[in-house]
């Protein structure tokens, strides 16, 4: 029997401490302990990416990493792009672009491509298809996920110069 | 699955340590340990997270070459400018490397130390002759990376002793190098078979002055092909010599038949592929001078 350890971290913005097993899994402790099921768990071996979450803004596949690593870092999964009840308008481009189909592989698909976009405003195609290698998908044959990233780069254009500009 | 004991020491010493004790395993990315233990492979019943230990990630100049941190993430290899400017092949076999969200958290010290056949980064450690930094109880050694890989997640490493860093010298004047992956996805996928190569030219660029092809997934550990490179070094290159070269490669390679690719296809595939790495290489070597 080995004892919980209290592990601290900013989930989505927000402070969190949670007692958990020194071994488990980032994934347990967001689905289970968090309440956090966003992050689904799909090939538990690091392949299928549909556990991807932000660590401090770089995806990771949250099945291959211990919760306790996470300690003192800042986790964003899908619930944390924006405030309860409304869409990130990268959300809404996939939906608007029907590039969610059943749905599983949508969350860990968004937060990939959020990654990419916050470094790269503008992706080339194959800078998109890089991006998400670590993400599969066995509806939508991908197209359509493309399309809506792209869609949303572009509608960010005019909004990124104006920054610039300041 | 009894729940291991983790233990976060802040300097190599203390990791050293730790690591003394009876059913203690090093961890760092833990993109390996986490399946093996998950599987019962192995049942560790302490974990020595290495991440806290500062001075053993990254990568700097030193005056024997370029030193990369034990710790270092694959990911870090993809944009330092370090390895750009010094080890671009790093860079190109690091982008190749299982998908950003397992970058984000590999190094390339678990990458050397889980010893996989198919060890990606193994391979341009080899034909740069890279050395391994090795810290333990007893102090400080180096293991020339050629004699690192012992077996199947076998290594040199004694028990307690961790890896710290890899010492790449400087590649020489007019080298060029080369790496090519075959599997069945571009990225996400563990290798068939993996080749690099490196070969420096003579100052007309016309001879073969010294050449290093080193194989994966081909044996039980990553490897050089030693009479490959002897049929190259000194010779004047030609398509003809290449192409024996090519043929050399296969006496070192030990391949199993496994649900990847029958052993057969993995000696063809030898061939072919050092073929193409030696010929991309030799194209990449500077034919004067380096700018
Ligand atoms: C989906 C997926 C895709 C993958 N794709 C690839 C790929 O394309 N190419 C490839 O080569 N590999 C691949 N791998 C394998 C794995 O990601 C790499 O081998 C990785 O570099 C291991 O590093 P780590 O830091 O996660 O090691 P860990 O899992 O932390 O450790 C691995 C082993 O090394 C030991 N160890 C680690 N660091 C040290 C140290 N500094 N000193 C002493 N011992 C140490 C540990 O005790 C353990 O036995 C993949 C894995 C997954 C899950
Ligand atoms: S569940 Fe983590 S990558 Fe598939
Ligand atoms: S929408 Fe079903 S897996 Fe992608």
């Amino acid at each position: 029997m080995t004892a919980e350890t209290t592990m601290t971290f900013r989930v989505n913005g927000r402070e969190c401490q949670v007692a958990a097993g020194p071994a488990e899994r980032l994934v347990d402790v967001l689905r289970s302990r968090l309440g956090l099921t966003g992050a689904k768990e799909g090939c538990s071996t690091g392949q299928c990416g549909a556990c991807t979450v932000l660590l401090d803004g770089e995806p990771v596949a949250s099945c291959m990493m211990l919760a306790a690593d996470a300690e003192g870092r800042e986790i964003t999964t899908i619930e944390g792009l924006a405030p309860p009840g409304e869409l990130h308008p990268l959300q809404q481009a996939f939906l608007e672009h029907g590039a969610v189909q059943c749905g599983f592989c949508t969350p860990g698909m968004i937060l990939s491509a959020k990654a990419l976009l916050d470094r790269k405003p503008h992706p080339s195609d194959e800078d998109i298809a890089r991006a998400l290698v670590g993400n599969l998908c066995r509806c939508t044959g991908y197209r359509k996920i493309c399309e809506a990233i792209k869609s949303y780069a572009r509608s960010t254009r005019g909004r990124s110069k104006r920054v610039r500009k300041r | 699955m009894a729940e291991p004991q983790m233990l976060q020491p802040s300097t190599v010493r203390e990791a050293v340590r730790a690591l003394a004790a009876r059913g203690a395993v090093a961890m760092a990315g833990a993109t390996d340990l986490i399946p093996a233990m998950r599987k019962g492979e192995i049942r560790p019943r302490i974990l020595v997270n290495l991440k806290g230990i500062a001075g053993i990630r990254g990568v700097k100049r030193t005056r024997r070459g370029i030193w990369i941190g034990a710790l270092t993430r694959v990911a870090d290899l993809l944009d330092d400018p370090v390895i750009a400017q010094n080890l671009p092949l790093l860079a190109e076999v690091a982008a190749e490397f299982a998908s950003p969200q397992i970058r984000n958290l590999a190094t390339i010290g678990g990458n050397l130390c889980n010893a996989a056949p198919s060890a990606d980064l193994a391979l341009p450690l080899l034909v740069f002759d890279a050395t391994a930094e090795v810290r333990g109880r007893s102090g400080k050694r180096e293991i020339a990376t050629s004699d690192f890989f012992r077996g199947v997640n076998r290594t040199a490493l004694r028990r307690g002793e961790i890896l710290t860093g890899l010492l790449v010298p400087r590649p020489r004047v007019r080298t060029g190098a080369a790496h090519l992956k075959l599997g069945v996805r571009k990225a996400m996928d563990l290798a068939f078979v993996g080749i690099a190569a490196a070969v420096q030219v003579s100052s007309d660029g016309k001879k073969c002055r010294r050449a290093r092809v080193a194989l994966g997934s081909v044996a039980p550990t990553p490897r050089r092909a030693a009479k490959a490179e002897a049929v190259l070094e000194g010779q004047v290159v030609t398509s003809q010599l290449i192409d024996e070269a090519a043929e050399a490669a296969v006496s070192a390679a030990r391949p199993v038949s496994d649900l990847r690719a029958s052993a057969d296809y993995r000696r063809e595939m030898t061939r072919v592929l050092t073929g193409r790495a030696l010929r991309e290489a030799f194209r990449r070597a500077p034919q004067e001078r380096p700018r």
